[in-house]
């Protein structure tokens, strides 16, 4: 049986419209840049998964081949789920975000050590990867962050 | 290097850190322009409120990083503001500056801060970096109303003079003031100075002796607050 974290990267994989708008909206050069870069992602804890992604012209997509990674994203499932909780909830006024459920943004994950990333330019990769999350695909990706957090209240509720 | 706690941004009048502009063709981090300078701080990175729990490794590769990672433009000088340790962090920091020019050693002249001198002075003598010279910061107080004190627990050691004695230039003396004023006439004086002072790399010997006159004037002072308690 598939887990969280697998269910939602195939979730967000399937969504090609989504990574083309995503495409679309960043500059010709870096379109360049970043069209053919492959990476790992690491989510350990029985709820997470190992995936490699390739970044092609027409979306994003699983590959199976370890080779010309270019970076590798650890970090746990207690730390994706605070990610998707803090998503859920990015834009709306205090008053309607629930107190229960605080969430942390990726920056501050990846301050406190909770996301690692290696590779040859962590620097400029983690800025890239974390600016072009926060400028082009938050915003789509909340309705699949607001929906798991709806799922996470039942479950404690439960 | 201000990794663990970045208020760069804040010393220069930043209201928040902008993030950073990448150059996506060459894959290099655009500093920012504040009043003419050039300005890269970790706080566009992450932000300034998550504390950074990095380990060594990790910031000293992300040290690395930032040494080749920014496309700065022609410069004059480039800064590079660091804490007075010894840490494994900043041995790598020294190694990756092969031409630096010359240190400016910035402390505040209190017996609490001399063993904090002494031994950067010791680490700068292992690492053989040239010197040139001392600010003695947050030195005497001077109030509104122009009335210069000390107003600190903690006694006031007389640092620029024993650095002075091993040929050690003081550099300035920032008084601690809400007189802008002030402070300018001696961040000129200090930028005048260090322009004229040509930096030194201390000898096994004089930085032993500078140490220890340091460390006497720690001493001096702390007698001198012992008497003044009785």
């Amino acid at each position: 049986m598939a887990t969280i974290t697998e269910m939602l990267f195939n979730f967000i994989l399937e969504d090609k419209d989504m990574h083309m708008a995503t495409l679309i909206e960043l500059s010709p050069e870096k379109r360049q840049a970043v069209v053919g870069r492959k990476g790992k992602i690491i989510v350990t804890g029985t709820q997470g998964g190992v995936f490699i992604v390739r970044l092609t012209p027409v979306g994003i997509f699983r590959d199976e081949d370890e080779s010309d990674l270019r970076n590798e994203v650890l970090m746990d499932y207690d730390t994706l789920r605070e990610i998707i909780i803090w998503l859920a909830q990015l834009g709306l006024p205090e008053s309607k975000k629930d107190p229960m459920f605080q969430g942390m943004d990726p920056r501050s994950a990846y301050a406190n050590g909770y996301i690692r990333i290696s590779g040859d330019k962590v620097l400029y990769d983690a800025e890239e990867i974390l600016a072009a999350l926060e400028k082009h695909a938050f915003m789509k990706m909340q309705p699949i962050a607001r929906y798991a957090l709806g799922s996470m209240r039942k479950e404690e509720k439960g | 290097m201000d990794a663990v706690a970045p208020t760069l941004h804040k010393a220069l009048g930043l209201a928040e850190a902008p993030r950073w502009e990448v150059d996506a063709a060459e894959q290099l981090i655009i500093p920012h322009q504040v009043d003419g300078l050039y300005v890269v701080t970790m706080a566009s990175h992450y932000g300034e409120n998550p504390a950074v729990l990095w380990d060594e490794p990790t910031l000293i590769r992300a040290m690395r990083e930032l040494n080749t990672l920014v496309k700065w433009p022609q410069l004059d000088f480039l800064f590079l503001d660091s804490p007075p340790s010894s840490s494994k962090f900043m041995q790598e920091l020294y190694d990756c500056l092969p031409d630096l020019y010359g240190i400016v050693l910035v402390f505040q002249p209190s017996d609490i801060a001399v063993a904090d001198l002494v031994r950067t002075i010791d680490f700068i003598r292992i690492k053989k970096a040239p010197v040139i010279g001392l600010v003695s910061n947050m030195d005497i107080c001077i109030s509104p109303r122009g009335e210069r004190f000390w107003p600190y627990l903690s006694p006031r050691v007389d640092i620029g003079s024993a650095c002075e004695e091993y040929g050690i230039p003081l550099l300035g003396e920032v008084p601690l003031t809400p007189l802008q004023a002030k402070v300018d006439i001696e961040f000129d004086k200090i930028a005048d100075r260090i322009e004229k002072t040509k930096p030194r790399v201390l000898t096994d010997d004089l930085a032993t002796r500078l140490c220890k006159a340091i460390a006497r004037k720690g001493v001096e002072a702390f007698i001198r607050r012992l008497e003044w308690q009785q």
